[in-house]
């Protein structure tokens, strides 16, 4: 085609008329303006606030979740204890980023976890059930085998396949919500370990080596963002815990996109040297992130700080 | 009126029943007066001289028909409700329905075969009561056994084929319960009597949800005092009267004295060798089993002395652990639960099976005193467990004990499980979730349950708080 004068004409009124009526930054929204910090480390406040001050450092919620997306938000709800005891995830958090979530447009906002007791008892007692469905988000079940299919992980050393619950393969984002706490054969259990609740036979992974299996998994799907809930952290008789002595109140929370380098921070929350916590070598072997903490740009936030 | 009205507190306490039944999850209780409708199950109690608050209700159950007749059969029974439903459905087809005298028989002989039972080791009771048949109908997605398989559908084809023919055919003819109330109401201080003003014209004869009325009498023994036929009557012939048994005329007490001297010999030494046979062919071995039975039981043997095989604690279950045992201690032990930890466990938070058992072969703890109770004690088979055999990390059952009973320690360089007997309560989770098959930890019964250690003995109520800063 020959381009005429009035084609030219045509097409550079065009041009500058879309670019008049859309606003630059929506051509450019899927490019990052800003570097933000790779770590947000939080302290001295609710679960909720702490929250709240981190997302927004990390460019705020709409930096992941899109309008319209579905929302898979994955805590730990594992044991059929109350919030004090500090075994499953601060259901106020969980709620906070349900809030989050939809004010970003979340179209659909799921949570579930693969208790090990009976499921409508953690789901109750934990306060997650409730806290969840006042903030409009979704319990899904979790206690039968139908729920999940089987997957095969691309890599995996020992975990060649493995039975995933159908709603984290079919989320659009995942916000991994683990509480950190002390971990009986792994020294530590938080983001990593926290996907033991997203399969159905967990047994297996304990069977043929559970360091490789929980470095293994993620290579299927990695979180989208990470938030660890140091609120109370359980610092011994974990992952259940016995009693109120076992907790500590340290208000912490970390939220990051690298899984493995917030675990390897909530690392040295619980005294212990990243080396000790196999899993996050061998996680970082498969490049899942980094355990380098110490060239990594982390941005820490007092909240209800004393002047 | 009076049908409708009969009707709708039926069907509501119909539903009442099995709301409370399908509802019942981990904390909540039932309610006692729920518990006293095990009117046989509950004489365990009696047999051993105590009286726990709602065995009253129990009792007054059983007396209320010297008073006021066989209401809780008429009004309130669920186990009634379903024949009458079965009745109403075949009388609008022309199936002949007919009242059997037979039955009266046979429902005594039930009953003296149960009153025997109560005092003895193997407590049968319980597979005959009314309300723990239908409390057994819920426990049919739980594993029952064969015994329980056949009980139920046993119990089915009495109160759902029998009654197409013979109306009330559970109350009429196996019942024990039934059975009482019965010999009650005959002595009944309320008395419905035709007056002359009856001319036979036999409407309430086809209207009576028991078919008992012949030729404008009604026989007492199969009555159950619903009042419908004060209602049926054109004349309105029939009448409320209240008069003392011993006042009673005679036309009013089928007063045949050889018959009767010659019926009850005849039961209670019918009752009396059936009796005998049940107790020379069960035995339960009570002093050893590897059964684990669940808490509250106490022992070996006031468990199987006590308990009646009514299923209840198993509908309750929320985990599923408890299993029937059908006899697999023998025929002592029909029908009664026990632990199965391969696929469940008995959760930490829960005391269902001890706040219903109704016999008290479970005897009721609160949950921070059930949660010591000591059923068995778990042990490891290092020649099966990952961490002794592969020498790599599991930790699978220490990870899940809620006591801290399994502590993880280092054995040659890696954390292997060990279990500390003083804290360990046979709770089973770790032999539920252990990957190894066979298990290669597993809980070794105990045939008299004691107490372990409190794991929270000397625990501040408020967690410690630290305000350390980032240590990175």
């Amino acid at each position: 085609m020959e381009t005429s004068r009035r084609t030219l004409l045509k097409w550079s009124l065009l041009l500058t008329g879309y670019l008049f009526t859309t606003p630059l930054k929506k051509i450019f929204a899927n490019v990052p303006l800003k570097k933000y910090p790779d770590l947000i480390a939080i302290k001295d406040g609710s679960p909720a606030q702490m929250f709240d001050a981190g997302i927004a450092a990390i460019g705020g919620m709409k930096r992941f979740v899109r309008p319209g997306q579905s929302v898979l938000v994955k805590p730990n709800i594992g044991w059929n204890r109350t919030p004090e005891d500090g075994a499953n995830t601060q259901p106020d958090l969980v709620a906070k980023i349900i809030e989050h979530c939809k004010a970003a447009g979340a179209s659909k906002i799921v949570v579930f976890d693969n208790t090990c007791n009976t499921m409508s008892s953690c789901y109750e007692n934990s306060g997650i059930k409730k806290a969840v469905e006042k903030a409009g988000g979704i319990m899904l079940p979790s206690d039968d085998e139908k729920y999940y299919v089987e997957k095969d992980i691309p890599g995996g050393k020992i975990l060649k396949k493995a039975k995933v619950h159908k709603a984290f393969l079919e989320s659009d984002i995942i916000i991994n919500v683990p509480t950190l706490k002390h971990h009986s054969s792994t020294k530590m259990t938080a983001s990593l370990k926290n996907f033991m609740g997203v399969i159905w036979d967990r047994q297996f992974w304990h069977k043929y080596g559970l360091n490789q299996a929980i470095a293994d998994f993620p290579l299927l799907r990695n979180a989208d963002l990470t938030v660890i809930d140091a609120y109370l952290v359980m610092t011994k008789n974990g992952p259940r815990g016995i009693s109120t002595d076992d907790v500590i109140l340290k208000k912490m929370q970390l939220i990051s996109t690298d899984a493995v380098l917030a675990d390897t921070a909530a690392c040295k929350i619980l005294n212990l040297n990243p080396s000790e916590v196999t899993y996050l070598k061998l996680a970082e072997d498969f490049k899942l992130g980094s355990t380098d903490i110490k060239n990594s740009n982390i941005k820490k936030i007092y909240i209800n700080k004393k002047a | 009126m009076i049908k409708k009205i009969r009707f709708f507190i039926q069907s509501s306490f119909f539903l009442f029943s099995i709301i409370l039944l399908l509802s019942f999850d981990q904390g909540n209780q039932v309610h006692d007066f729920f518990r006293s409708l095990h009117f046989f199950p509950t004489f365990g109690y009696l047999a051993k001289f105590i009286l726990p608050t709602f065995l009253y209700i129990t009792l007054f159950m059983l007396i209320a028909p010297l008073l006021i007749g066989r209401i809780y059969c008429s009004y309130l029974c669920p186990v009634g409700f379903i024949q009458d439903i079965v009745f109403k459905i075949i009388k609008k087809t022309k199936v002949p329905q007919k009242f059997f005298p037979i039955l009266l028989f046979t429902s005594n002989f039930i009953l003296i075969l149960s009153l025997l039972l109560i005092f003895t080791s193997s407590n049968y009771q319980g597979l005959f009561d009314h309300f723990s048949h239908f409390v057994r109908l819920f426990s049919l997605t739980h594993s029952i056994g064969y015994v329980g398989f056949i009980f139920i559908l046993l119990f089915l084809f009495s109160v759902l084929i029998v009654p197409i023919f013979a109306p009330r055919f559970f109350c009429q003819g196996l019942c024990p319960s039934g059975a009482i109330y019965k010999i009650l109401n005959r002595n009944s201080l309320l008395n419905i009597i035709p007056s002359n003003a009856c001319n036979l014209c036999g409407v309430c004869e086809t209207k009576c949800p028991t078919l008992c009325i012949n030729e404008g009498a009604i026989i007492k023994e199969a009555c159950i005092t619903c009042f419908e036929c004060l209602e049926s009557c054109p004349q309105k012939a029939f009448a409320i009267t209240f008069k003392f048994p011993w006042r009673k005329s005679k036309a009013l007490l089928n007063n045949n004295k050889r018959r009767k001297i010659f019926k009850t010999l005849l039961l209670t030494v019918s009752g009396l060798l059936a009796f005998f046979i049940i107790k020379k062919t069960s035995s339960a071995n009570l002093m050893s089993t590897n059964l684990v039975i669940p808490p509250g039981a106490k022992s070996l043997k006031n468990f199987y002395t006590s308990c009646t095989g009514c299923n209840l604690c198993l509908t309750v279950c929320p985990t599923k652990v408890l299993k029937s045992g059908s006899t697999l201690n023998g025929y002592g032990g029909i029908n009664k639960p026990y632990l199965d930890f391969d696929e469940a466990y008995c959760a930490f938070e829960c005391n269902a099976c001890l706040s219903v058992c109704p016999t008290g072969a479970l005897s009721y703890s609160g949950l921070t005193r059930k949660q010591l109770i000591k059923i068995g004690e778990s042990k490891i088979d290092e020649i099966l467990c990952i961490p002794y055999v592969h020498k790599r990390i599991c930790g699978s059952c220490a990870e899940h004990c809620p006591t801290g009973a399994i502590q993880m320690v280092l054995v040659d360089n890696v954390l292997a499980p060990k279990v500390d007997r003083n804290f360990c309560i046979g709770c089973g989770i770790c032999q539920k979730v252990c990957p190894t098959s066979p298990k290669s930890i597993k809980i070794a019964p105990l045939t008299i349950h004691t107490y372990a250690y409190s794991p929270k003995k000397n625990i501040p109520k408020k967690p410690s708080i630290s305000n350390d800063d980032f240590p990175f």
